[in-house]
């Protein structure tokens, strides 16, 4: 399979409104599989490509929203755009804040749909192309030390290597081996490469682990006045 | 006795109210000293009127003394008078005086005298005793006729008594029949007897009226009056009424008479038949009720029940439009996107007519099943017209409800679970508002579950029959916040609710739609289950019905 042949996904219990769906969709030139429940749906294996979902609100046992609901509590992101017979605006807005592509209701003009399952498309490819990104950098970093995973925040902070060495209470030559072997093993053509590594990477947050970035992030604010204090 | 003897006593007496005769008879010393006394006054008034020589001495004095001592003191008495006043004439009056000795020349004086005085003495007697006996005679014959004239007047009193209790009960009767045909006439109820020797009717004043006959008719042959019946109550009321008197059982039975201005009416007859000793048949006795008030009454009712009704399931139609549209829309966005591919599809380099064919065939499809659902909804929100009673398969109507409210149940994350007996046999009634009832009973089961009660919302729904096939039942079960005890008694009743936006008329409806069917709707004990149930029976239609 084509890693960017876009998949469509049609879940509705109307055996009717599913082969309609179907056939529209397939004659735009989107690959379509449908399914009658929402269980289907989740037991059924799926391609890796951008996909979109077309999604009935009311479903027998698992509704829509159960689904959509159900997607996003496993890190799913496939874009859902939803459809219903007859949608009220609560509904609606609870779709729509849980991430939903578009709402439209039934009977719909074959571009809303269209139109909305390429946007949805669009965005699975854009999401699955970073993610597959993240995925590469978190190897590279996996690949850092101990001690380079400690440099890492300190760098991206803007700090000189002699303030790190300070900080990390070593000689600013060790500072400047790491800080070259974080820049290679990241591929960082420069520093504000790395900076943005980092923050795809999530390093100034979501390291909890180190307390050192944490700590630093209080001084980085406040240098002039905790620079001895810490050790 | 002194009121009889009164009419033989002086004047003087009855003046004064003394009787000296009774006085007389009572003391028989007063009889005897009767004689000296009135002798020795008419000698006294003889010795003074000689005295003064106003005359010369008479004898009549003592002879009148002798008389009234006859006739006061009787016999005996008179007899001491005579020899009183013979001796008052020899002492006193006849020379030589105050002697007993009698002259020569007055011997014969004398002689005469005492002759005179026996003679008056012995008249008197005898007249005496005359008069004592008719006297006696008279009073008793006094007696007598106060006897008889008491008798009689006894006589006269009682028959007099029973006259008036005769008139008073004549009247009684009289009043009480007034009262009776009044009675009827308010009552509209006549009454009749048929007479098994004669093998005639007679009719009460009421009863002819009823029938529209005149008085001529008050005895008529049976006939008669089933010729008034109706052709299509005629077999049956004359198949009813022989088999009552064949079997000698009582009878009552509703049926329509046609008068001949061609009214229709209804009746209602209750009959008895009277037996003999040898159990054979005598008399048909019985009553008829023009009922026709009532009935129509009975029938503007049910009309104002059934668009009651009306109002209700177009108010319940009006609750459904979020699931009813969502049904039309669903073959209809069918519709339009197949459409929409067609369109593509003609669009492209190569057509795929076998995509196409399907394509058209499925729009005709979603055409066909919006339209069903659009029939469905009228049908269920028409007017049912009266007597559109027909066989209806309940668990059909119950698929139907569940098809309209398949949304609905959807919406609302409502999972149904039917066990429909597919034995159950029809019913006879009117789909709509039997279809009004499930859908009333849902309704309530889906709202009952929309508190979060942390359980499955499921709705339940049975039919079953009995064990003869004589009635389906129907069951809903929900499981939701079930009926609050306090509210229980009052579910059915009108305009009560425990929703804001109800009318509180579902359930009343309901109920007076399956009475009129001759069903009945109650919540039954849920054991302590939760959630509330509802159970509705019918009667089966028979197999003799259309």
């Amino acid at each position: 399979m084509s890693q960017d042949a876009p998949v469509v996904f049609v879940v509705d219990d109307e055996k009717l409104v599913r082969r309609a769906l179907e056939r529209l969709i397939r004659a735009a030139g989107f690959e379509v599989r449908s399914f009658a429940s929402a269980q289907d749906f989740l037991r059924a294996e799926r391609p890796d490509a951008p996909a979109c979902l077309v999604l009935d609100v009311r479903l027998p046992d698992l509704s829509g929203m159960d689904l959509q609901q159900e997607l996003i509590r496993t890190g799913d992101e496939l874009p859902i755009v939803f459809v219903t017979g007859h949608g009220d605006i609560p509904m609606t807005v609870r779709a729509m804040k849980a991430g939903a592509v578009e709402f439209l209701t039934k009977p719909f003009r074959d571009q809303d749909l269209l139109g909305a399952i390429e946007q949805g498309i669009k965005r699975h490819r854009a999401d699955r192309q970073h993610r597959r990104e993240v995925l590469a950098l978190r190897h590279c970093y996996e690949s850092l030390t101990a001690r380079e995973r400690e440099v890492f925040p300190l760098v991206t902070s803007g700090l000189l290597n002699k303030q790190i060495a300070v900080q990390l209470g070593t000689s600013e030559k060790t500072i400047k081996v790491h800080r070259g072997q974080v820049m290679h093993k990241m591929q960082a053509a420069s520093l504000a490469d790395l900076v943005r590594i980092g923050e795809k990477l999530g390093i100034r947050r979501s390291n909890p682990a180190s307390g050192l970035s944490q700590r630093f992030r209080y001084n980085h604010s406040r240098p002039l006045l905790f620079k001895e204090g810490s050790s | 006795m002194a009121s009889e003897e009164s009419s033989f006593s002086t004047p003087w007496e009855r003046r004064s109210g003394f009787d000296l005769q009774s006085f007389m008879n009572r003391s028989p010393l007063a009889r005897w000293l009767l004689a000296p006394a009135l002798v020795g006054l008419g000698s006294g008034i003889d010795l003074l009127l000689q005295t003064y020589d106003i005359r010369r001495p008479t004898p009549e004095i003592l002879l009148a003394a002798i008389v009234i001592t006859v006739w006061y003191g009787g016999a005996g008495p008179g007899l001491l008078a005579s020899v009183l006043s013979v001796s008052s004439l020899a002492y006193f009056f006849l020379p030589p005086s105050n002697s007993f000795e009698v002259g020569r020349p007055d011997l014969l004086y004398f002689i005469s005298y005492v002759c005179f005085a026996l003679l008056t003495d012995w008249f008197s007697s005898v007249r005496r005793r005359t008069e004592r006996a008719l006297k006696q005679a008279r009073a008793d014959l006094e007696v007598k006729v106060a006897e008889r004239t008491a008798e009689l007047e006894g006589r006269n009193q009682t028959l007099q008594l029973e006259i008036a209790e005769r008139r008073r009960v004549e009247e009684e009767l009289r009043r009480s029949e007034a009262y009776l045909a009044q009675a009827q006439r308010l009552s509209q109820t006549g009454s009749w007897a048929w007479n098994a020797s004669t093998g005639m009717v007679t009719l009460s004043q009421e009863a002819l009226r009823i029938y529209g006959l005149d008085a001529s008719q008050a005895s008529c042959a049976p006939e008669v009056l089933l010729d008034e019946v109706l052709r299509e109550d005629r077999a049956a009321l004359e198949h009813y009424v022989t088999s009552a008197v064949r079997e000698r059982l009582d009878f009552e039975i509703d049926y329509r008479i046609a008068l001949s201005d061609g009214a229709v009416r209804y009746l209602h007859s209750v009959g008895r038949s009277a037996v003999n000793g040898s159990r054979e048949i005598t008399e048909l006795i019985g009553t008829t009720i023009d009922v026709t008030d009532r009935k129509l009454a009975e029938q503007d009712l049910q009309e104002a029940k059934s668009e009651l009704a009306h109002v209700a399931r177009v108010q319940a139609v009006g609750e459904l439009t979020a699931s009813i549209a969502h049904e039309i829309n669903q073959p209809l966005a069918a519709v339009v996107a197949n459409a929409d591919a067609c369109t593509r599809l003609l669009a492209g380099s190569t057509l795929d007519m076998h995509e196409l064919r399907e394509a058209v065939g499925d729009i005709a499809e979603a055409g066909t099943r919006a339209g069903e659902v659009i029939a469905r909804v009228r049908a269920f929100i028409r007017k049912a017209p009266l007597a559109a009673r027909r066989r209806v398969d309940v668990n059909r109507v119950i698929e139907e409800v569940l098809e309209l409210t398949k949304s609905e149940l959807e919406r609302h994350e409502v999972s149904v679970r039917c066990e429909l007996d597919s034995g159950i046999p029809d019913v006879q009634g009117d789909r709509a508002e039997l279809q009004q009832v499930v859908l009333n009973l849902v309704m309530n089961g889906i709202e009952a579950m929309q508190c979060d009660t942390g359980r499955a919302r499921v709705l339940e729904i049975s039919s079953e029959t009995d064990a003869d096939r004589k009635a389906v039942q129907v069951t809903i079960r929900d499981s939701g916040i079930g009926i609050p005890a306090e509210s229980y008694d009052r579910i059915f009743d009108p305009f009560f609710t425990t929703k804001s936006d109800g009318l509180g008329l579902g359930l009343a409806i309901s109920r007076s739609i399956l009475e009129s069917h001759g069903g009945r709707l109650w919540a039954p004990d849920t054991n302590g289950s939760s959630g509330a149930a509802f159970r509705f029976t019918l009667p089966a239609s028979g197999p003799e019905t259309l």
